[in-house]
């Protein structure tokens, strides 16, 4: 499914995106998929230019491949949201869009005079979506939250890292990107809705929420096992027995689960055959009927748990011996449950990826340069989605967006200009 | 009250998280979604943990049952050919939407690959999820999100500096990539209300990992550098940690970002001596010192009640975290505003919490019924929406093509 010349999904449609750092994800998705979304910057620039790393490690608001990644797709406009012009100004926009997106602290858009109720009068079947980390109402709905004290609050962080040492999030920032995409889907739903009935409404997501939804089969733990899961460095815990699965390989490490019981004995049985065939299967392994390896006894039999760790370590000690791409190529070819542990080089230049033609290069005609961007959200029979242009530069659009969109005259976008407006 | 999804009709032959999750987003909403599965090659979620009671069984799963919420089941064994028509004539005569995740090969070996049902329904929806893609030189790896995770790069970046890489949790890509594909959904159906015509989406796990850390591959793609694991640390900010705090594995994070917050936190460190040194007042210098920094800020969580200490690091607009077990969520007063546990009664498990809905539509606020036993809804099914008859479907149960575990 080749995407060259495809047309994008949301093209009839416009997006305010009023959103700080944490809500950036979701103007994102959909400019990727297709539809016109407008940012809105205080003069001088958004606070996320900020951010690093910097193109070429030149700190400057023109130069931040954070921007840079999280606004794709999306056209810029200036403009102070606390100015008392520009309530009007911001009227003006909101008529012209199908969904506003936010993620400012709850109440304060309110006072402004831009608040979902105030914008609803004004154009009833709004979409209008609300990113904050606790959600709009509830006791901690003015608690400020980072991706850290976030990954906290919803579990998440209590399963990963070491034992012997605090709680870890992963390295990068995670929970603003997962909220984002969930308020794009929330936004899609809202739209769908509005489409069909004629009605907008108010769209509320909590970061914290999604946070929980990161934790897979963790949070009924405690009302059916009478247990919380707790982190377990490079082992898998999960309810899976205890084994380790970050290995050490030849050029690395990758992941193996050793699970037995039907979700792992396929892995089993071809890695019996893979050791045998170097004559390397050690006789406990021999003629095992791997799917009667009861995963639920783990849990509990500190007999089974050897059982496993011997099995582990036996097979880590093989797998010492073999590069990352040796035994990514016989997972695929025998179905075994291993994947090297890739970095970003390594799934930048993934042959996988590549041959689908995931990675675009946008052009940055100011830098005199392309940049390579990840990628598209999927491959489709008759439409395509994913980055098509490069961030907008401060005030980029605003002579297209107030000029030709709204019909203010230059010599007004000037006047606003000096005063600081725009 | 109306619902997004009311009178979408949806089969979902997922399997394990990625399609069931993201036809969840539909079920929550109003779709009545159909879970095509088995009783002789059950989904494996139907047999892992948590259980009710910690005992295993096909119907005591509460990690199938959060998947699976608010859906209807249908039990085919579809080694057989009757049970293949049955699915298929779901497909094409019943069907807004087809969602699967098996490995490229299955549905086309079924007869129900998207050439095979779209030359009759042009409008069909069909969502194909896996590993890496339904095209590529390893489209036929097969795993869970665990394996598309460390491929995605996931792993390489939790851990601390001076360890091995840690394993995230779960299957990380499973959890990210269904808000993907019910977005995805969501503007394809769209589409086809303006256009009458559907489409096939073939959404990799991989690729959606990736997606997700676009600002780590342009560090890459730019600036050559390759991210690696750094336990909680972040160049923006300082102090920026977990600490310790009364109790057993008790601990509160602290995220100060700027000079503001980092008074602010002084303050209620109760302005100690070594607060005061010059070596901590600005950020550049707290970095600079930030092992001795975090030494001394959790001899002083230690003596500390967590949840105490981050109600009032709050209201002094410090961000602060308390790290929450999962028992903790089910009493995090926040967490009960917004209702995000459905306590539902399931027929086998009896009550039981189900993660909840991620945003608020006001209006249509969307709810979460409890999961379906394995093959649960075959008549309402058969005769209801494929108009079968009593005596077609005695035959078709008797014979093995539609199977049920009903206690």
């Amino acid at each position: 499914m080749a995407t060259g010349g495809k047309d994008y999904l949301l093209t009839p449609y416009r997006v305010l995106d009023l959103t700080g750092e944490s809500g950036l994800m979701c103007g994102k998705m959909l400019g990727d998929l297709g539809a016109e979304v407008i940012i809105v910057e205080p003069p001088g620039g958004h606070p996320a230019r900020a951010i690093g790393p910097f193109y070429k490690d030149e700190v400057h608001p023109e130069k931040s491949l954070f921007w840079f990644a999280f606004n794709t797709s999306k056209k810029g406009i200036t403009l102070d949201l606390t100015h008392p012009e520009s309530q009007k100004i911001c009227q003006k926009l909101v008529r012209h869009s199908d969904i506003v997106i936010e993620s400012f602290a709850p109440g304060y858009l309110d006072a402004l005079g831009l608040g979902y109720a105030a914008l609803s009068a004004l154009k009833p079947d709004l979409i209008f979506t609300s990113i904050t980390p606790f959600g709009q109402n509830g006791p901690r709905r003015s608690w400020k939250g980072t991706d850290l004290t976030l990954q906290a609050r919803c579990g998440f962080q209590y399963l990963l890292g070491n034992p012997d040492r605090p709680p870890v999030r992963i390295s990068v920032p995670m929970i603003a990107v997962k909220a984002g995409m969930e308020a794009a889907n929330a936004s899609l739903f809202a739209l769908f809705h509005r489409n069909t009935s004629g009605e907008g409404q108010h769209v509320d997501v909590s970061a914290q929420a999604t946070g929980i939804w990161q934790m897979m089969n963790a949070s009924s733990f405690p009302r059916h096992h009478g247990v919380d899961q707790g982190r377990a460095g490079d082992r898998y815990n999960a309810g899976f027995g205890n084994a380790r699965a970050i290995l050490p390989c030849a050029d690395g490490y990758v992941t193996f689960l050793t699970m037995g019981g039907h979700m792992g004995a396929p892995t089993l049985y071809a890695m019996s055959h893979w050791m045998e065939n170097e004559g390397k299967l050690p006789d406990f392994m021999r003629g095992k009927k791997w799917e009667e390896w009861d995963l639920a006894k783990l849990a509990t039999d500190p007999q089974a748990q050897q059982e496993m760790d011997d099995l582990n370590e036996t097979i880590a000690t093989f797998l010492a011996t073999k590069s990352k791409w040796e035994i990514f190529e016989r997972a695929c070819n025998e179905k075994i449950l291993a994947a090297p542990v890739n970095n970003v080089k390594d799934l930048v230049e993934h042959p996988q990826p590549n041959s689908r033609g995931f990675f675009r290069e946008l052009p940055h005609p100011e830098l005199d340069t392309e940049i390579l961007y990840p990628g598209h959200w999927a491959l489709m029979t008759n439409t395509q989605a994913g980055p098509r242009f490069r961030a907008p530069r401060i005030g980029e659009h605003n002579e297209e967006i107030y000029c030709r969109h709204l019909g203010y005259s230059q010599a007004q976008v000037q006047a606003w200009q000096q005063a600081g407006i725009v | 009250m109306a619902r997004v999804f009311d009178g979408l009709k949806v089969v979902d032959f997922g399997w394990i998280g990625v399609g069931p999750i993201t036809a969840r987003y539909l079920a929550d909403h109003g779709a009545t979604v159909i879970r095509v599965e088995s009783l002789t090659r059950f989904d494996g979620l139907r047999m892992a943990p948590p259980y009710k009671n910690a005992k295993p069984g096909l119907n005591n799963s509460q990690f199938f049952a959060n998947f699976n919420a608010s859906k209807l089941s249908l039990g085919l064994n579809m080694a057989l050919p009757a049970a293949r028509a049955v699915a298929r004539r779901l497909c094409l005569e019943w069907a807004d939407v087809v969602i699967e995740g098996f490995t490229p090969k299955q549905m086309r070996a079924w007869g129900l690959h998207y050439e095979d049902l779209s030359p009759t329904r042009p409008d069909l929806v069909m969502l194909s999820t896996c590993q890496l893609g339904q095209t590529g030189p390893y489209a036929m790896y097969a795993g869970y999100g665990n394996m598309a995770a460390s491929l995605a790069g996931y792993y390489e970046i939790t851990g601390w500096a001076d360890r091995a890489p840690c394993m995230i949790y779960g299957a990380y890509t499973d959890m990210l990539t269904p808000g993907v594909g019910a977005t995805l959904l969501a503007a394809t159906l769209d589409y086809r209300r303006r256009t009458g015509k559907g489409q096939w989406i073939d959404l990799s796990q991989f690729e959606t990992g990736v997606n997700h850390i676009p600002a780590t591959v342009l560090d890459y793609t730019v600036n050559g550098r390759i991210a690696t694991r750094r336990g909680n640390r972040d160049d923006r900010a300082c102090p920026h940690e977990a600490y310790p705090c009364q109790g057993k594995d008790r601990w509160l994070t602290i995220a100060v970002f700027t000079d503001e917050e980092w008074r602010a936190l002084v303050h209620i460190l109760g302005t100690p001596a070594w607060v005061q040194a010059e070596r901590f007042t600005t950020h550049a210098g707290r970095k600079a010192n930030e092992d001795d920094l975090n030494r001394l800020i959790a001899e002083w969580t230690q003596s500390h009640d967590a949840e105490q200490l981050e109600s009032l690091l709050q209201q002094a607009g410090v961000p602060a975290g308390v790290v929450a077990k999962q028992s903790d969520l089910y009493e995090d007063p926040q967490l009960q505003d917004w209702g995000f546990f459905a306590w539902r009664e399931h027929k086998v498990m009896g009550r039981s919490p189900y993660d909840g809905l991620m945003s608020h539509l006001f209006k249509t606020p969307g709810d979460v019924a409890p999961a379906p036993l394995l093959g649960e809804h075959y008549e309402e099914v058969l005769k209801g929406m494929l108009n079968y008859s009593d005596e077609e479907i005695a035959e078709m149960v008797g014979q093995g093509v539609v199977e049920m575990m009903l206690d």
